[in-house]
């Protein structure tokens, strides 16, 4: 496959990433090429904006109880699937985001996840940490939210979405 | 004659009458005004006060005399009823009941700033028609052509760790200890001996930055309320008392104390933390009921089992996997294996051990010829100070033996477990035995033995069992342990307690054991080292899973020390 010619890819945020080629392009190429590049790149510009739009939404319901407004931004909401353990997804790192000419795209992005796992067992401690809303472990690590996204009636949705080690 | 008197029951042993609401009706219209031992204060005889809260709450009042007034609540119709009044310095606070209700008011006005706290309470609002439950109302006393001010009294975390010893004016003494945000812990000195330390939720509100308002109901026990405003500096407090005692009297009157500062013990929240800790909003995003609060109910989760479930009982899990408790134990020791020793305790118990292997023991009680193999673990406290416990096959009551054997001193000291009390089939008792080591090498002292201690009376230490689960312990009294749990930001959260028992090992090293009695009838014995600031344990506990020893272990920090012993001796 010809990543080139299939894809449009962006390294970094989207500002940065659009605004060098775009500002190039335009000094140099004859005008019905730059007006069908410029018309790409916005349509690429919009895209990334979409994507990444749904990446921060999805970091910022992944730890609330609003499970509907969760699976809102999927396409099909059967395939919502949270850890539960998830108290916090901040996106911190640039990211990559993928589109194909097929209506579907990939992304990646960097974050630290705050996690709290249940501490397990019976004893008089734990239940009582569990009564007064304790009971956990918490831990921050740092990982990839990795997405999967397609595009139905020219509304970007999550087909798949994840959190990589 | 008998100076102390004890309760024929403890109160956690007590099984209070399940109260009707008519019943309470009944005994409330009885009640015209509260009692008081002192004077009441006439501060308010002659004046007017509406009190605006900020939900919404309004209460107008006429001030007959001393003991009478008119109330009326928002719009409604005014009421006459008796009242009771006390006043510290410029704080007064006031109760009444309202006619005809199972409701009433416990109202605190600073007239300093014009500040006012209304609690409500009311009976019959829990399945224990007796448990008063109460609302805290922040507002302030509104005043013609005044703006209403800006600040108001407010939960705070600023009472957390203090303690006192109150003697009230009817002669009630109490020892009264507030190591958490929402939970206490009381001893009663005269109305129970002071054998036991009990908890109970609790509010506290800060008035100004010497004077707080406490305020305590005794859920799970006969659910009465005692509420008072104090002074820190002075140590004085007025007071109101609300709710039925065992026998089902209504205790209803204002009081005034004073009392001794015990101390202070450390609080773990962030530097510049002093906000209460926060009331979890409930999950579904519904406001929080009228009255909500934390409460430990231990007696309703149905953990207690019949005589028989008992007896049917096959299950053990004997030193199995580690548990939440156990994140931070201490090596298993090998420093048993391959010794052969007798333990005579002064009770005439004699037990012979092998020490097979590193979990592997062999023992019989002296003068048996038939050896029994037990799985045991142990570990070295100090150097020649090993703790190690096992179960004993065999006995009637699925009996184990939790000893502290010091090899330099020839000293042993058995916590013999057993399961089922008089009142829970499955609940932990236990029994200490004191008693020497008999083996080649050592000569046992004939006299000198380990022995009860109250060094550990009234500090405070936390414990670190993993990661998220930290407690601590409070040693209430020579005979009660309790224990507080923290929160998320390192506040003092649940609280309860049990029966305890406190052994002086070496200097600095103590073997204690604590009853979940009425709790969840787990024995958990530690013993402690106050130089590694560790300590190793073993919990013993039978529910429907089967019959448990496990290991204990955590990470000590000191918390502090409250001054008590000396309320708990006995004196000429």
């Amino acid at each position: 496959m010809n990543r080139k010619t299939t894809r449009r890819s962006f390294f970094g945020r989207a500002g940065a990433a659009l605004a060098a080629p775009f500002a190039a392009t335009a000094a140099f190429a004859g005008e019905i090429e730059g007006r069908s590049f410029v018309a790409g790149g916005r349509a690429a510009f919009d895209d990334a904006s979409a994507i990444r739009l749904l990446q921060h939404r999805y970091a910022r319901l992944a730890s609330t109880p609003d499970r509907a407004a969760l699976a809102a931004l999927f396409d099909d909401p059967a395939h919502v699937a949270v850890d539960q353990r998830v108290r916090s997804v901040l996106i911190d790192g640039d990211d990559r985001i993928e589109v194909s000419k097929n209506g579907t795209a990939t992304a990646r992005v960097p974050c630290t996840v705050t996690t709290l796992t249940p501490i397990e067992g019976s004893d008089t401690l734990v239940e009582m940490a569990r009564l007064q809303g304790d009971g956990f472990v918490s831990s921050r690590a740092r990982r990839v939210l990795r997405g999967a996204f397609v595009k139905r009636d020219g509304v970007w949705k999550i087909a798949a979405m994840e959190l990589e080690a | 004659m008998q100076t102390i008197r004890y309760p024929r029951e403890q109160m956690h042993r007590i099984a209070y009458t399940k109260l009707t609401e008519r019943q309470i009706a009944d005994k409330l219209a009885a009640a015209s005004a509260p009692a008081s031992a002192s004077p009441l204060s006439d501060a308010l005889a002659g004046k007017t006060l509406e009190i605006v809260t900020d939900d919404g709450l309004r209460l107008r009042y006429r001030f007959a005399s001393a003991s009478r007034l008119s109330v009326a609540e928002n719009d409604g119709r005014a009421v006459d009823v008796g009242y009771g009044a006390l006043v510290l310095d410029h704080v007064a606070l006031f109760t009444h009941l309202v006619p005809g209700t199972q409701r009433g008011y416990h109202v605190v006005v600073d007239e300093r700033s014009g500040l006012a706290t209304v609690f409500e309470v009311w009976f019959s609002g829990f399945t224990d028609n007796r448990e008063v439950q109460r609302e805290v109302h922040f507002g302030y006393v509104a005043e013609p052509g005044k703006a209403a001010p800006e600040a108001r009294h407010s939960l705070t975390n600023r009472v957390e760790g203090k303690g006192f010893y109150w003697k009230q004016d009817n002669g009630i003494e109490t020892l009264e200890f507030y190591p958490s945000t929402f939970y206490s812990n009381f001893v009663e000195l005269s109305r129970l001996g002071g054998e036991l330390g009990f908890c109970a939720p609790s509010d506290y509100v800060k008035i100004d930055d010497e004077r707080y308002v406490y305020s305590r109901v005794e859920c799970e026990f006969s659910g009465v309320q005692t509420l008072y405003v104090f002074d820190l500096n002075r140590a004085e407090q007025i007071g109101v008392r609300l709710g039925f005692d065992a026998s089902d009297a209504l205790e209803y009157y204002v009081f005034k104390g004073s009392g001794e500062w015990l101390g202070q013990l450390a609080q773990f929240e962030r530097f510049g933390d002093t906000a209460a800790t926060p009331m979890p909003a409930p999950a579904n995003g519904q406001p929080l009921a009228k009255g909500a609060r934390r409460v430990y109910r231990p007696m309703r989760s149905g953990w207690t089992m019949s005589k028989e479930e008992v007896a049917a009982l096959t299950e053990k899990n004997v030193f199995g996997p580690p548990s939440a408790m156990a994140g931070n134990r201490s090596p298993i020791s090998d420093y048993l294996v391959g010794k052969e020793l007798t333990l005579k305790f002064d009770n005439g118990v004699a037990v012979d051990y092998r020490f097979d292997a590193i979990q592997s023991l062999r023992w019989r009680h002296r003068g048996d010829s038939r050896w029994n193999e037990e799985r045991y673990e142990s570990w070295e406290s100090a150097p020649g100070v090993v703790m190690f416990g096992h179960l004993v096959t065999g006995a009637p009551k699925l009996d184990c033996y939790k000893l502290v054997a010091d090899f330099a001193h020839g000293l042993v000291t058995c916590i013999h477990g057993t399961i089922g009390s008089e009142y829970i089939a499955n609940e932990a008792q236990a029994e200490t035995w004191f008693g020497v080591i008999e083996m080649e090498g050592i000569t046992p002292p004939k006299y000198r033995r380990h022995h009860f201690t109250d060094d550990l009376v009234g500090r405070a230490i936390t414990w670190n069992y993993s990661p998220g689960l930290t407690s601590m312990h409070l040693y209430t009294t020579p005979h009660s342990l309790s224990w507080i749990i923290f929160g998320e930001s390192g506040a003092g959260g649940m609280e309860w307690s049990g029966p305890a028992s406190y052994v002086k090992i070496r200097d600095e090293l103590y073997l204690a054991y604590w009853l979940e009695e009425a709790c969840n009838g787990t024995l958990g014995t530690i013993l402690v080292n106050l130089r590694t600031m560790h300590d190793c344990g073993i919990g013993y506990h039978c529910g429907r899973d089967g019959l448990r020893l496990s290991a204990m272990g955590a990470h000590a920090r000191h918390a502090g020390r409250f001054d008590v012993a000396k309320y708990y001796r006995l004196k000429a």
